[in-house]
């Protein structure tokens, strides 16, 4: 494995897909689409792929296993992804949990050794039985059962875990953080809290086929949780583009950091902090700054406006910073959030010529600032 | 690999359709009687045929073996990708797998009623002659896979995109039995109309069948050029179907 494949698993950059029905059904009704998903997810990652229903989990996660092809953007994944989407089993209902074991690691291309993955799966008793006659509990354990017993560097779950009894759910829990602390990944998409919660640290939220923040599982979980208005269009908030300038600062320069913004009309506050990079629980803020600024109502366009905050970086020691940016509403709920990585060189480098502001390897970004430290630290009075 | 794959999946097929049966496995014997012995009584008392020197109903069986296994191959490949959604929106598996391993299924089934059809030859007509075997087995079984998967391929594209295929092949294949001779020797049909009877790859090949089994006369040479050519095409506009397809089908399954 080379060194890029070594500190990235998976790399998604500008990935943008529509389903739409064949031609001359659907009424021409616009297809679903996902639109700039860009991510990348280090080795020993565990990831919260998280959204509302239909807001495009299921089609990310369909379109990173290979099964359906991007219309745009990049997906590269190394080592074997192993796909468990479904959370029913694949094959016939007629056919017995052996059949279906069976048949999977046909499909799969690996030998899987049957009676273990039915033991796991706590399916001895059903084994020869019909599956149409398993409960759905036990349908779902036939459905990732087979998927986790085979040999991944990325896994991609949908669901089916909340739908397991506790012991198998607890079990496939320890099973995937093994995994992880051996070097794979996980991306779990769903909207069971006490498994995410229980397996993963990062959270990708999606909305309306929008990747609107890629933070840590806390901020991601308050953001998908906050209070919001149904249908509200100022809950649709995407930053689109975050420009660092200058890309070499000199000492005690003001840092400008300029934010390309699309938001539907309201109230918001812009808020720019300059982290250090740090493991669980690291991440402080070094400086911050914010700037309020309110959007006129555009009917159904949402027109990008481009907003520029200061960072006074005095004294800053050598090192590696994160420029953080986050887009609230009036009553500071966080919209979206972006971290993107900043690099400060060292001041011989700073002498000796153009290095420029560089992002950080993914597997450096830490992501662990949580949303209650960063409203505090942000030191933001909605 | 991949044949490894079709073949797990065509044994799981045939096992789960046949699973909670009385008959099970020998309803593909006992079907293809049912209709041979059905169209029979009906020719024989209301049309008389002269077909000689075998008798009709072994005559008719082989045509409604041959074609029960097209028709059946076809319409199971029709449906079979969209049956296989699950798996196919989870497994990056070739599509083209899924309608191959209902067609084999399909001819899994057949070889049940082999040994049949097997004792009623040489039960009533003898040994047949190890040269017309020789020659016309292997081409009838080419111009029957070939046109099988053909179609089977085609309609499975077809239908993943839009249902109406599904639900009119099964009427149109039982329309089209009637095109082909499986209850009336080919030499009925007239002499105008044999190019159009003989671009049903399935004409050949049961005319091939029959002068391999029962000394049957054997297709022309051009009638075999001419069907080879035709399942040659539906082979490839098939299976240019599927590869064209494969993506874009697991968004509309």
């Amino acid at each position: 494995m080379s060194p890029a494949a070594r500190s990235t698993l998976l790399q998604v950059r500008a990935l943008a897909t529509t389903l739409r029905p064949p031609l001359g059904l659907g009424g021409g009704a616009p297809g679903f689409g996902l639109k700039d998903i860009s991510f990348s997810v280090a080795p020993g990652a565990t990831v919260l792929l998280l959204g509302q229903n239909g807001a495009g989990k299921t089609t990310l996660l369909r379109l990173l296993a290979g099964v359906y092809r991007p219309q745009g953007g990049v997906i590269s994944a190394h080592g074997r992804v192993g796909p468990v989407i479904g959370w029913t089993p694949l094959f016939s209902a007629e056919l017995t949990p052996r059949e279906h074991v069976r048949a999977y690691g046909m499909v799969a291309g690996v030998a899987l050794d049957v009676d273990d993955v039915i033991h796991r799966a706590g399916l001895d008793a059903v084994a020869q039985r019909p599956v149409r006659l398993l409960s759905a509990g036990e349908q779902a354990r036939l459905a990732l059962a087979p998927g986790l017993a085979v040999p991944a560097d990325l896994y991609l779950l949908d669901e089916g875990l909340s739908l397991c009894d506790p012991a198998y759910r607890a079990a496939a829990i320890a099973f995937l953080r093994r995994r992880a602390d051996e070097g794979a990944a996980v991306i779990l998409a769903g909207q069971d809290l006490l498994c995410a919660r229980a397996l993963c640290s990062r959270g990708l939220l999606l909305e309306r086929g929008r990747l609107i923040a890629d933070t840590d599982l806390d901020t991601a979980i308050a953001v998908f949780t906050a209070p919001s208005a149904e249908g509200d269009p100022t809950r649709t908030v995407v930053i689109e583009s975050v420009e660092v300038q200058p890309v070499i600062p000199g000492a005690g320069e003001r840092i400008d950091v300029r934010c390309r913004v699309r938001t539907g009309p309201g109230a918001f506050a812009l808020l720019v902090a300059l982290k250090r990079p740090g493991g669980p629980g690291g991440g402080a803020v070094l400086f911050s700054s914010r700037c309020i600024f309110s959007q006129e109502d555009h009917g159904d366009t949402r027109p990008a406006r481009t907003l520029e905050v200061g960072i006074p970086a005095s004294a800053l020691p050598q090192g590696r910073y994160q420029i953080a940016v986050a887009v609230t509403d009036s009553r500071g709920v966080p919209l979206a959030i972006r971290e993107d990585a900043a690099f400060i060189p060292e001041p011989q480098t700073l002498r000796d010529g153009p290095s420029p502001l560089s992002p950080l390897p993914d597997s450096s970004i830490s992501l662990s600032t949580s949303a209650t430290s960063v409203a505090r630290s942000w030191d933001f009075d909605p | 690999m991949v044949s490894r794959v079709v073949l797990r999946l065509a044994l799981d097929e045939r096992a789960a359709r046949l699973r909670q049966t009385l008959v099970g496995r020998y309803g593909a014997v006992g079907l293809p009687l049912l209709e041979s012995g059905a169209f029979t009584l009906v020719f024989t008392l209301f049309v008389r045929p002269r077909v000689a020197p075998v008798s009709y109903l072994l005559f008719v069986y082989v045509g409604v073996l041959a074609w029960r296994t097209f028709a059946r191959g076809v319409s199971a490949a029709a449906g079979s990708l969209v049956r296989a959604a699950p798996v196919l929106r989870q497994v990056p598996l070739r599509a083209a797998v899924v309608p191959t391993s209902a067609v084999l299924a399909a001819f899994l089934d057949a070889g049940i009623a082999l040994p049949l059809l097997a004792v009623g030859v040489v039960a009533l007509r003898g040994w047949p002659e190890l040269a017309a075997l020789a020659l016309w087995l292997p081409i009838a079984l080419a111009l029957q896979i070939a046109a099988t998967l053909g179609l089977g391929w085609l309609v499975a594209v077809g239908n993943a995109f839009y249902r109406d295929v599904g639900l009119a092949i099964g009427p149109l294949l039982y329309i089209l039995m009637f095109a082909a001779p499986v209850v009336y020797p080919t030499s009925v049909v007239p002499l105008p109309l044999r190019p159009l009877f003989l671009a049903n790859p399935m004409a050949a090949a049961i005319d091939a069948y029959r002068a391999a089994l029962l000394g049957g006369v054997p297709p022309s040479l051009e009638a075999v050029g001419f069907a080879s050519l035709v399942a040659l095409v539906l082979l490839g506009a098939g299976w240019a179907a599927l590869r064209l397809c494969d993506p874009r089908l697991r968004e509309v399954l």
